[in-house]
């Protein structure tokens, strides 16, 4: 019975020593990945580190907050299903306080562009939104920015990718 | 004032608040050590004045800083005077005793104190340089806390809007509120400084740790358990939930992790403190995360046998077991449910563990999913890269003392990790919709919540107490 004991404890303390040992190695990759992440970014502003972090998202969420005023609402057409961890949620709070509003949310819209009419678009600006955002990833991939004013599209920015950079051919 | 001065007034008011509120309830218990002091100040001075937020918000009061500075003025001369003067900082008076430490023993507690300093060093850096970039710290909890910070209510329209798409709405609402309290001090929303809470957290879930198996345990035993905390991997890794991110699994684990170990010495010892933490903890826990409801009902039902089987009958314990941890947390989170029921129904993709959901027909075909998530957790439980070999520790710590393992009230350790398990995996499979494997997918993160009752059993376990007691 004692030697059982024993040769409990002689496992409990390798398991142990198993346990420490692989977590100074985590610790010190963690450290070393900690200081190379802080001799990257120690000269970037907080929206670069976030574009480093986040991509592409950052780079269109930049750009709307560039066009898109405060206090502006927005419709966003999306195919991208609501779900944890999808895009127009990181959208969502990436310009906030632009307010977004989705237009279908039991079952997002599929591949193909809604076609939007100036009835539509006078029924949106009485609900105060005045701006629609396109957020439409493969296979169609279309991101745009269109402007509303007196029931038609006053300004439009249909945002390219080229060479890895969202550029603005408006 | 500048928002660093006004950041600091609101970490001194969550200090002496959470001071204040221990002096007066518990006068002078909890209060042996400065470990366990600053842990408590810390938590409970966060969680009630979070809470106190909710309610003035219901009250109609705007939640600015002025509000809050105006409601917690009082509380920092009060503190200097009533617990300071009262009740003095302790760094000494510990319960077990110590052995006299010399060669060996000097370098293990050495390399302990190191694990510590440097796995919180690395949470505190990943919190202060990167901002916000994991999905749920931003999608779910900090678009709520940048609509309370905008519109200063938490009955902002947005949130009753159903056209706006706002990522688990219904959770409960500490942490946005948490984090609102520092973009009010700071006067932006600024996603790299709200983050500060969140290594506070971790940093006072160690002390608690610490103190904790002071009552039962020499230094040594206490700080190498402490410093097997603080170094799981899924805390010192970026990856979703860890205590660097502002994710809501830090908070509620320090808050339940509380609650279990006071409930536990209440069992053991029946006094009125234990029972009233434990009553505090966990209310906050329900108002930190949606799983806190079921880790309180899992505490109360396992709680509720134990005493009955150690009592062996009916006595009034239960009774005051029942009305206060039963009855008391759901009265203080009541606003918050009738709150819920003012915002538009979950989307379709939240809508789990509904009543209709229990029958033979929705759930036979959702057991193909076993496999996947068994497979899932057995992967989270006993790869290095997750949990390190703490899984295999907590079952071998079982054999090593096994009477003690059945023994009441330690039992209730490894229930309560098995209940939250089964609940877990109950969730996964009764999911209605097609994300589920996300689940499977976000298991070490789920299972985190677990990890602090995991190593207090095997450090429980190890040593020679034959009681548990904090």
């Amino acid at each position: 019975m004692k030697s059982l004991e024993k040769a409990q404890k002689i496992i409990f303390i390798a398991l142990a020593g198993i346990y420490f040992t692989y977590a100074a190695g985590v610790l010190f990759q963690e450290a070393r990945l900690c200081l190379a992440q802080f001799r990257t970014m120690r000269g970037f502003s907080q929206d670069q580190k976030r574009i480093t972090l986040l991509g592409d998202i950052m780079g269109f969420a930049d750009t709307c907050n560039k066009i898109i005023p405060e206090n502006a609402r927005v419709l966003l057409l999306t195919n991208l299903a609501s779900i944890p961890g999808s895009e127009d949620l990181k959208l969502n709070y990436f310009v906030y306080p632009r307010k977004l509003y989705w237009l279908n949310l039991e079952r997002p819209f599929p591949d193909t562009i809604p076609d939007f009419d100036e009835k539509k678009y006078c029924a949106l600006q009485k609900q105060g939104i005045n701006w629609i955002v396109y957020m439409y990833s493969a296979p169609v991939a279309l991101y745009k920015i269109v402007q509303l004013k007196e029931c038609r599209v006053i300004a439009s920015h249909t945002l390219a990718r080229e060479n890895g950079q969202y550029v603005s051919d408006m | 004032m500048s928002a660093i001065c006004k950041l600091s007034y609101l970490g001194l008011v969550f200090f002496c608040a959470g001071d204040l509120l221990g002096a007066l309830l518990f006068k002078k218990a909890f209060r042996e050590n400065a470990a366990l002091r600053f842990a408590l100040a810390y938590g409970l001075g966060a969680g009630t004045v979070t809470l106190l937020l909710f309610y003035l918000s219901c009250a109609g009061m705007p939640l600015t800083f002025g509000t809050v500075a105006l409601c917690t003025a009082p509380v920092i001369p009060l503190c200097l005077y009533y617990c300071f003067m009262k009740y003095p900082v302790a760094f000494a008076g510990m319960r077990a005793g110590e052995k006299n430490a010399g060669g060996l023993y000097w370098w293990l507690r050495a390399f302990c104190v190191v694990c510590i300093a440097a796995a919180v060093a690395i949470v505190f850096f990943r919190a202060l340089f990167l901002p916000m970039h994991l999905p749920d710290d931003t999608v779910q909890w900090c678009i709520r806390a940048k609509i309370i910070f905008t519109s200063a209510t938490v009955f902002a329209d947005e949130f009753f809007e159903p056209h706006r798409v706002l990522y688990h709405a219904h959770y409960p609402v500490l942490i946005p509120l948490l984090e609102s309290l520092v973009f009010m001090a700071l006067g932006e929303a600024n996603d790299v400084l709200v983050k500060l809470p969140f290594p506070v957290f971790f940093a006072a879930l160690l002390a608690f740790f610490y103190a904790a198996q002071r009552r039962f345990a020499p230094r040594g035993h206490a700080l190498l358990f402490t410093a097997m905390l603080a170094v799981v991997p899924v805390f010192l890794r970026d990856v979703t939930g860890n205590p660097a991110s502002g994710y809501a699994d830090m908070p509620l684990g320090f808050f339940y992790f509380i609650a279990v170990v006071s409930l536990m010495s209440w069992i053991e010892h029946r006094t009125r403190d234990d029972l009233l933490l434990a009553i505090l903890t966990i209310t906050l826990a329900m108002f930190t995360k949606k799983e806190g409801v079921v880790l309180w009902f899992l505490l109360l039902g396992f709680a509720a046998v134990a005493v009955i089987v150690k009592d062996k009958r009916v006595s009034r314990d239960v009774v005051r077991l029942l009305a206060g941890f039963g009855l008391a947390p759901v009265l203080a989170t009541m606003p918050w449910a009738y709150f819920k029921t003012l915002l538009p129904p979950a989307p379709w993709w939240e809508q789990d563990f509904g009543m209709a959901n229990f029958t033979a027909a929705f759930i036979a075909p959702k057991l193909s999913r076993l496999p996947v998530l068994l497979d899932s957790l057995w992967r989270t439980m006993f790869l290095f890269t997750s949990y390190n070999v703490i899984w295999v520790l907590f079952f071998f710590s079982m054999l090593l003392a096994w009477r003690k393992a059945i023994s009441l009230p330690a039992i209730l350790f490894p229930a309560l990790i098995f209940g939250n398990i089964i609940a877990l995996l109950a969730a996964s499979l009764l999911y209605p919709h097609a994300w589920w494997y996300n689940f499977a997918g976000d298991m070490p993160r789920l299972l985190m919540f677990n990890t602090p009752l995991l190593v207090y059993f095997i450090s429980l376990q190890a040593s020679s107490a034959k009681t548990i007691s904090i």
